[in-house]
């Protein structure tokens, strides 16, 4: 690990302070973990940039963390002397819980216990030896990567803007650095929520609990009423999903849904989508089919509305989260902090690589097929090559690679 | 415009604090027997509030329905006994409540506006009566539990949400049930003193509070039918001598002490698994008890938790309409 030591102090040693700036640093709790051991060191804070990058620089830091949360004594260690003051509202993206098919070709899963082993998401519990003793190797990959963007880009243009009114230029996006994104939301709005507040905006977004009669899907005298295609919020949402899902879907997906009646569907299938452009809350569903069925289109439907975050950051008012321009331990890669203009040509493999003087011998125990820059390597196993200085040092913090002899 | 009647209605609105303020009287002013009017009305404020009834508005003599709604909450704040403030609070809400939703819409808004600082705007779409931002919103309504108070089945549209006359009612309402709960913690209130001549007056009103809760806090034998299947999967998994996790073990016991069982009744229940450990067993009912620690009386989880962790099963058709065990068990206790 030395030569990521002394990759990390370079760095922190030649960043600029400036490079370092977050909204109140003064109440915030600063959080690290160190090179030597695995523990966490807590409560520190600082007053200005310069102390701040002063430390980085004699304690490098493995990974970097900062508070979600305001404090007026962020040093405390005792949470209830902290005296929490409010917190940012955060999002977080990642790959990690989205499910996709390139799993199967990146990830593996062994068992601790047995040594078992396995692709793609990992199972809870060894299926050969039932005990809950699985380790994890996640590569990035841009397939992923990809998927964890659209899905931040969703939550802005679908839900944060129009619905919570928030505007683009207050939205700090940050790629974590590994396989996901954090979205900061650091408006004044927004810092007192409580967590059960938070709750609520997170179970929005995901869409838990809808109860579409609140939404205005209802039987009357026998005609269907639903909500309009232009209503804001969840109700336009929920028409323009249903609308989408009549107007793209096969015989083969509606018979999943409908069985029988799927052909009901098909064959009026221009009448139905007429009657959300035209009459609105009237919508036209052909006899036989009940509020029941429709229900469940509509369930299925918004599944790809639904936005994929792990809601306990978003939930948690006490979170710590990885301080932008610092490093990510496990990959060597920047936590780069991007503006939603950015978003949509940044590329987490090129952009965030920080490490790219030279190129170093090193000895790879095993690798998948992997990008970093320009420079693709993989699948391959046991061997010694020379490689750009990014990828050594993504290799050699994931653990798959040491210097080569 | 709010007028004097709207601050007796209202005695929670900023207006009322500043219309008593002039006044300038405080608690010790009420012991030189000028003011037997205004004492008398307070006390039959506390009385009522006990007995769970609401008192209504005496608009002859508006001056004494606000100053007396002031030193009926400085008693109850005074007595230092959190039961009859939770009282007090609770048929405030439900009476704010019931005029709130008779209440002409511009005047809620500036109830809303001077209340609490709520920006309310009329609204006509789709159903709605009026939109408020976002943030406001959130202050209060994650508090109810109902599935029609989620977040997600409003109209949410640019950082604000439409939302219905009743629902504002039963907001505004509920904001205020906990502006006066919140006001015991403050340290003003707590050194609160009620002068000597005052505390005789109070005499039956501690009688019938100690009767009352008596009625009330008689200790109920849980009701076995209407524990709701998560928990009972759990009791039964230890019964039967299984190893139950950290989070289920803290889920039962959470539910059975808010319930009315006893640290011991629960302690001796546990006896039952396998890694039982009676020192520690001990030590985590009393912390969650709220006897030692943080002194945090704890509730188990909700079952949106519940699910996430895999520990709500079984789910019978009580369960669609709960957001908590805790809920669950009340409404089908009712029913036994």
């Amino acid at each position: 690990m030395n030569i990521i030591f002394q990759a990390f102090k370079r760095y922190y040693s030649n960043i600029n302070p400036s490079d370092l700036h977050i909204i109140e640093l003064e109440k915030r709790e600063i959080a690290l973990i160190p090179f030597k051991e695995e523990r966490m060191i807590r409560h520190i804070s600082f007053k200005d940039l310069t102390s701040l990058k002063n430390y980085l620089e004699n304690n490098v830091p493995l990974h970097l963390y900062y508070s979600s949360a305001y404090y007026g004594n962020p040093q405390a260690e005792d949470m209830n002397a902290k005296c929490w003051e409010g917190a940012d509202l955060i999002f977080d993206v990642d790959a990690d819980h989205i499910p996709t098919d390139c799993k199967n070709l990146h990830d593996k899963w062994f068992c601790l216990n047995c040594n078992e082993y396995g692709f793609g998401v990992p199972p809870e519990d060894c299926p050969k030896c039932k005990q809950r003793k699985i380790d994890v190797t996640t590569w990035i990959c841009e397939k992923c990567l990809d998927i964890a963007k659209e899905e931040v880009l969703k939550l802005i243009d679908e839900y944060l803007v129009p619905d919570f009114g928030i505007n683009s230029k207050d939205i700090e996006i940050c790629f974590s650095g590994h396989r996901g994104y954090h979205i900061h939301i650091q408006l004044e709005d927004f810092r007192k929520l409580s967590g059960d507040g938070r709750r609520e905006i997170a179970d929005y977004v995901r869409g838990i609990g809808i109860d579409l009669r609140a939404h205005g899907l209802r039987l009357i005298n026998g005609i269907v009423f639903g909500p309009d295609i232009r209503d804001p919020g969840w109700r336009g949402r929920i028409a323009r999903a249903f609308y989408e899902y009549i107007s793209k879907s096969s015989i083969e997906e509606l018979e999943k849904i409908l069985g029988k009646k799927a052909e009901l569907i098909i064959s009026k299938r221009e009448k139905i989508l007429d009657s959300m452009m035209m009459n609105g809350t009237k919508w036209f569903i052909p006899k036989g089919i009940g509020i029941k069925k429709i229900s469940k289109i509509v369930e299925v439907a918004i599944k790809r509305n639904l936005c994929n975050i792990d809601e306990r950051v978003t939930i948690d008012i006490k979170r710590l989260i990885r301080y932008p321009n610092s490093l990510h331990g496990k990959t060597g890669l920047k936590v780069c902090r991007l503006s939603y203009s950015n978003l949509n040509k940044f590329d987490p493999l090129k952009d965030a690589v920080v490490f790219k003087s030279g190129s170093i011998k090193i000895y790879v125990k095993e690798v998948p097929k992997i990008r970093m820059e320009d420079y693709e390597l993989g699948p391959i196993k046991n061997e010694v090559l020379e490689v750009p200085e990014s990828l050594a040092i993504y290799l050699i913090c994931k653990g798959a690679a040491e210097m080569g002899k | 415009m709010l007028t004097i009647e709207d601050l007796a209605k209202y005695p929670f609105l900023n207006k009322a604090t500043s219309y008593i303020a002039q006044f300038g009287l405080t608690l010790d002013d009420f012991s030189s027997g000028e003011f037997n009017k205004i004492i008398d009305r307070a006390l039959m404020k506390l009385k009522y509030a006990i007995e769970g009834k609401i008192l209504r508005i005496d608009s002859s003599e508006l001056d004494i329905e606000i100053l007396s709604h002031a030193l009926a909450l400085a008693l109850a704040y005074g007595m230092k006994n959190a039961w009859i403030v939770r009282r007090f609070a609770n048929i405030e809400q439900k009476k704010c409540y019931e005029l709130m939703k008779a209440e002409e819409s511009k005047k809620l808004i500036e109830i809303a506006k001077d209340g609490f600082g709520w920006n309310l705007e009329l609204a006509d779409i789709n159903g709605y009566d009026f939109s408020m931002p976002l943030n406001q919103f959130l202050q209060i309504a994650p508090k109810f539990q109902s599935q029609s108070w989620k977040l997600v089945n409003f109209m949410v549209s640019n950082g604000k949400v439409y939302i219905k006359k009743e629902k504002i009612a039963r907001l505004l309402s509920e904001a205020v049930k906990i502006k006066i709960l919140k006001k015991m913690e403050e340290e003003e209130v707590k050194r609160m003193k009620i002068p000597e001549e005052l505390a005789i007056k109070l005499k039956d009103i501690k009688k019938l509070i100690r009767s009352r809760r008596e009625i009330m806090e008689e200790r109920e034998v849980p009701k076995e039918g209407a524990i709701p299947p998560c928990i009972s999967a759990i009791m039964k998994d230890v019964k039967e001598g299984k190893p139950v996790s950290h989070m289920a073990r803290f889920t039962v016991t959470a539910f059975l002490l808010n319930i009315g069982m006893s640290v011991e009744e629960i302690f001796n229940f546990f006896k039952n698994i396998a890694d039982f450990d009676e020192n520690k067993a001990l030590y985590q009912i009393r912390h969650i008890a709220g006897m030692i620690g943080s002194k945090t009386k704890y509730i188990p989880p909700k079952c949106e938790v519940l699910k996430s962790s895999g520990l709500c099963i079984n789910q019978d058709k009580y369960c669609e309409k709960v957001k908590h065990p805790l809920q669950y068990y009340k409404i089908r206790r009712k029913g036994l």
